[in-house]
């Protein structure tokens, strides 16, 4: 298998959207779009696509802030990586304030279920790089791409930066899969945080967020 | 409107939104400086100055916004 690594342009946006979803689901079915805004998966693939659109750098859903491995000539994984921060805005703030915009009363209207979501917050890491979306066609699974999509950005992101600190990569703890494939990578676990009421489990996969780190010096 | 009492107007906002106390608004004032601007409080935030100054932004303006300076700024330039 012939494998190489570039930056996403506009003809790879399907794929992006379809891994943004699936990444987003964290390994099982309940997309949070869904459960927060009562959104179809359509509606949210129209959402993730009007924010690709606008180019907003510093948060995940950027076009220009995607890798895309491709396997054969065929796209096969992919993943966001950005520098928190680097924007001013945080961007947890910079995607709020994307999905506010666009969707408008129903993110109001959803008020209660994203104070529950705020309580698990992990405020990420300024200045390290962010890796996020991470996500291989179930055809390619098993054969270590995302890891090797990992290593890549990592090492451009070493190359040409000369204030490069380290990585982050938050994630729900239900996915061990992951947790045990970006440790592989070199990744630590460095905090968490939980949300106890009860009802984030209608929302998410996991009420505990994790991050993972991997600083300059271990990598 | 002058931005001197933009200032001062913001930092009545900040302290009702982010429960900062009196805050002052410098120009290189940033959301990692204010312990509660979080992600949900940037939203009312934002909702709060709108309200107040009786103005609109577009999405490229407030993603764009670097410090509360350029905060200020489009502030100005939309009260003239």
């Amino acid at each position: 298998m012939k494998l190489s690594f570039r930056k996403a342009v506009e003809a790879d946006i399907e794929f992006i959207v379809e891994g943004i979803i699936e990444a987003e689901k964290s390994g099982s079915d309940k997309l949070p779009y869904t459960t927060l805004f009562d959104l179809s998966e359509e509606d949210t693939a129209k959402l993730i696509r009007d924010i690709l659109d606008e180019d907003i750098e510093g948060q995940e859903w950027c076009l220009q802030h995607f890798l895309i491995a491709e396997a054969d000539g065929q796209q096969a994984a992919c993943l966001s990586c950005w520098v928190e921060g680097s924007q001013g805005l945080g961007s947890g703030q910079l995607k709020a304030q994307a999905m506010a915009y666009f969707l408008d009363k129903v993110w109001n209207e959803a008020a209660d279920k994203l104070k529950l979501l705020a309580e698990m917050q992990l405020p990420r890491l300024k200045g390290y790089v962010q890796l996020e979306c991470i996500y291989t066609h179930k055809a390619f699974r098993g054969q270590g791409l995302a890891g090797r999509l990992i290593e890549f950005a990592v090492s451009e992101h070493q190359k040409n930066d000369i204030d490069f600190e380290g990585c982050e990569i938050q994630l729900l703890a239900n996915n061990s899969a992951a947790v045990a494939s970006y440790t592989k990578c070199g990744f630590l676990k460095r905090r968490e945080s939980t949300c106890n009421d009860i009802r984030i489990l209608d929302l998410l996969a996991d009420g505990t967020r994790i991050s993972m780190v991997l600083n300059r010096q271990n990598g | 409107m002058d931005k001197s009492k933009i200032r001062t107007d913001l930092s009545t906002l900040f302290n009702k939104v982010f429960k900062c106390g009196e805050i002052e608004i410098t120009d290189t004032l940033t959301a990692a400086d204010v312990e509660r601007w979080d992600s949900l409080s940037h939203l009312t935030m934002v909702s709060e100055v709108e309200k107040h100054f009786g103005i609109r932004f577009k999405l490229k303006e407030l993603t764009g916004m670097k410090n509360t300076g350029e905060l200020v700024q489009l502030i100005a330039d939309k009260t003239g």
